[in-house]
């Protein structure tokens, strides 16, 4: 393995909990790696291993080639971290912050306060500098922490749920943040629990119960949907999905918002069945037609086929 | 080991202390209203002095002494001695706090009008009890000569407290001093509470991932208490002197000098045990049961310690407060520098840098 992170058959247990089970990687340089799963699934944990804040029970990392547990005090200079549960000190402002981890990385010279600026404004934080920390809203909280954690331009980004409760707007300007610092070269590791962020990403891992159960580009993880995706809108959704459950020839009945999406067989022949029975039932149908599934569906129709 | 890094932890810290209320507070004044709380709890607490009486004299007279002494009840006879020896004794063991030496010609003296002197020893200042003893012994015996003679004018019996430190005694706040290693627990209690909060809201998980040594992050954590903590013992130390008028008779920079030592022992032990601990509302019951409570007791703040023997003593010596009531006392009562009490100032340089190693060898940068 010649990638920039590579781990094989890391895992860690807590007293009874095999909370990772095996899992491995070989990510290249520049590629930016989402690693998708539900809560509780092992995200923080491998996360952890690999950015040697946490050592592994079995298997080993290697981040730039360097030994994620032996060489952890090497690695700190190549590596920047944003854990899940990452705290700024509130009670400094956001310069402060800044400066702090730019001393603590040794940044110094004219190299700091340039970098300083820089990031300042790429974070777009510029105005709200002798801002407390405390105070600023989620989505610029998560700015600042980037920011920190970037501020000794590491090869290697490693963010642990970095939007995670943040809203639509300051999610899309976080990625695009990130997306720059993917141009400029930087290998990312993120994780999420928003599947619609997967799909900005170069390569996938689908983490379920310790495991990594499937990996691939965004394109390919949906390709792996079994069948033909429907969506039918309808007011009457909880009639539709109870009807739709027991017709021939359906894998699956998932509901999202205003409308239920279908996995069949055959698309065209079963649209045309569904349409009949759920008429038949009382239900008014507003629209049926196929659908391509998103890494969300995907999800979701894999995990319930294990 | 980088200043730099140092430095940005001390800076951060100093901020840290100066921008939270409660933290400023607690690194500030609070030793001094506590110190004002215990001083007065203890002057006026209507507290049983246990007495030891070696009567050599046996007379009619000695024994009416004794008894206006006790009629009260906040004197209690502990021990009938029968020599200096046993009195010491008593008072090593802690049963005594002050011993009364009734001379043969007690009754002889003051029949032929000539006073008698009784001789009283309190173990130095050692104790809160010796201390508000003997101001009281003084009053009862005056009052006990006053009834025997309404007629003559001389004074008939003279208290002779042993040793030079006696003056001190009978002020009623001769033990403020030694209450001062007690209310200066807050600093330890304020680094502990820093160090855990750090903890439990994910920052240091977030400082695991930097290039930070121990040594780096636990003195950049000590030098900014130690530095609040001189702040915090010289509010305490002048509210001793302005207020409760206890007179430092020590040389001032000797204290302080040995101040640092004592705030070095203690935040060191706590951040050496903070290591250990991941919530602030333990870290607080873990300073509180480690040192507050002990200090009380084992320190020989309230109670004499038992210097030859026993289990207490061991803990005795372990606690910095132990060796920095000697120090407090010693500097204001007995004009001690820090020449003399250099054993004292060794200990604690000793209880300090052994955890504060440890500390650094027992640092684990995960998680
Ligand atoms: N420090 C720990 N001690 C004990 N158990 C832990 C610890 N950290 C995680 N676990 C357990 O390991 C499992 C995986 O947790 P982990 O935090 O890695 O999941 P996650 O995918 O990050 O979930 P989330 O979306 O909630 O952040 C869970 O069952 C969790 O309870
Ligand atoms: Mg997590």
């Amino acid at each position: 393995m010649t990638g920039q992170i590579t781990a094989t058959q890391l895992s860690k247990t807590f007293r009874k909990n095999q909370a990772v089970r095996g899992v491995s990687f070989d990510i290249a340089p520049g590629e930016i790696y989402g690693l998708i799963g539900p809560d509780g699934a092992g995200k923080t944990t491998t996360i952890r291993m690999l950015a040697g804040v946490m050592d592994p029970t079995r298997g080993t990392a290697r981040v730039n080639g360097l030994d994620t547990t032996r060489q952890a005090e090497q690695l700190r200079a190549h590596v920047g971290y944003m854990a899940q549960k990452f705290s700024l000190y509130g009670d400094l402002s956001v310069r402060e912050n800044i400066e702090f981890y730019a001393d603590i990385f040794g940044v110094r010279g004219k190299a700091r306060a340039e970098r300083i600026a820089r990031l300042l404004k790429f974070a777009r934080l510029d105005q709200f500098q002798d801002r407390d920390a405390g105070v600023l809203s989620g989505g610029m909280k998560k700015k600042l922490g980037l920011a920190c954690a970037f501020i000794h331009r590491p090869r290697v980004l490693f963010l642990d749920e970095p939007t995670n409760g943040v809203d639509p707007i300051s999610r899309r300007e976080f990625w695009d943040i990130l997306s720059d610092l993917h141009i400029e070269g930087v290998t990312i590791f993120i994780s999420t629990a928003y599947l619609d962020e997967a799909e900005r990403c170069s390569r996938v891992g689908l983490m379920y119960r310790g495991e990594i159960i499937r990996e691939g580009t965004p394109i390919a993880l949906r390709q792996l949907v079994q069948g033909d995706l429907l969506a039918i809108i309808t007011p009457d959704l909880q009639i539709a999905e109870n009807v739709a459950q027991k017709l021939p020839g359906i894998f699956e009945v998932q509901v999202y918002g205003d409308r239920l999406h279908v996995f069949v067989d055959a698309g065209a022949t079963r649209a045309r069945e569904i349409e009949i029975a759920l008429v038949a039932a009382g239900a008014t149908i507003k629209q049926i037609r196929p659908a391509a599934p998103h890494l969300q569906e995907a999800f979701i129709s894999l995990i319930s086929h294990l | 080991m980088s200043l730099h890094r140092l430095w940005a932890i001390i800076r951060k810290e100093f901020r840290h202390i100066q921008r939270d209320k409660r933290t400023l507070f607690l690194v500030t004044l609070s030793p001094a209203i506590m110190l004002i709380a215990f001083a007065y709890l203890f002057a006026f607490e209507v507290q049983s002095v246990r007495l030891g009486v070696w009567d050599a004299d046996q007379s009619a007279l000695s024994r009416q002494f004794i008894a206006s002494l006790i009629a009260d009840g906040k004197f209690s006879l502990a021990e009938n001695g029968n020599g200096y020896e046993s009195l010491r004794g008593a008072m090593m063991r802690g049963d005594i706090h002050l011993g009364v030496i009734i001379p043969p010609d007690f009754e002889a003296q003051i029949l032929a009008g000539d006073g008698a002197s009784v001789q009283l020893i309190a173990d130095g200042s050692d104790t809160i009890a010796a201390a508000g003893g003997v101001t009281r012994f003084r009053q009862r015996t005056a009052e006990f000569a006053r009834r025997l003679t309404s007629t003559s004018s001389a004074p008939p019996i003279i208290v002779q407290a042993q040793a030079w430190y006696n003056r001190d005694l009978d002020s009623t706040f001769a033990m403020v001093p030694g209450l001062v290693p007690i209310v200066m627990i807050m600093p330890s209690l304020a680094i502990a509470l820093a160090i855990t909060r750090e903890r439990e809201l994910g920052s240091f998980e977030t400082l695991i991932a930097t290039p930070i040594h121990a040594f780096e992050y636990l003195l950049g954590k000590l030098i900014p208490y130690i530095a609040y903590g001189v702040v915090s013992a010289s509010i305490a130390y002048a509210l001793a002197i302005i207020w409760f008028r206890v007179p430092l008779r020590g040389p001032v920079p000797d204290l302080l000098a040995m101040t640092v030592l004592y705030l070095f022992a203690s935040l060191g032990v706590t951040l050496f045990i903070c290591g250990f601990i991941a919530s602030q509302g333990t870290a607080m019951r873990v300073v509180m049961l480690l040192f507050f409570i002990p200090s009380f007791f084992l320190s020989g703040v309230t109670l004499p310690v038992d210097t030859k023997s026993g289990p207490g003593q061991f803990i005795s010596f372990l606690l910095p407060a132990s060796h920095f009531v000697q120090i407090t006392r010693g500097a204001f009562l007995k004009a001690m520098g820090i020449d003399q009490l250099a054993a004292q100032s060794l200990n604690l340089f000793l209880i300090g840098v052994i955890p504060f190693a440890l500390g650094i060898l027992t640092f684990r940068k995960r998680v």
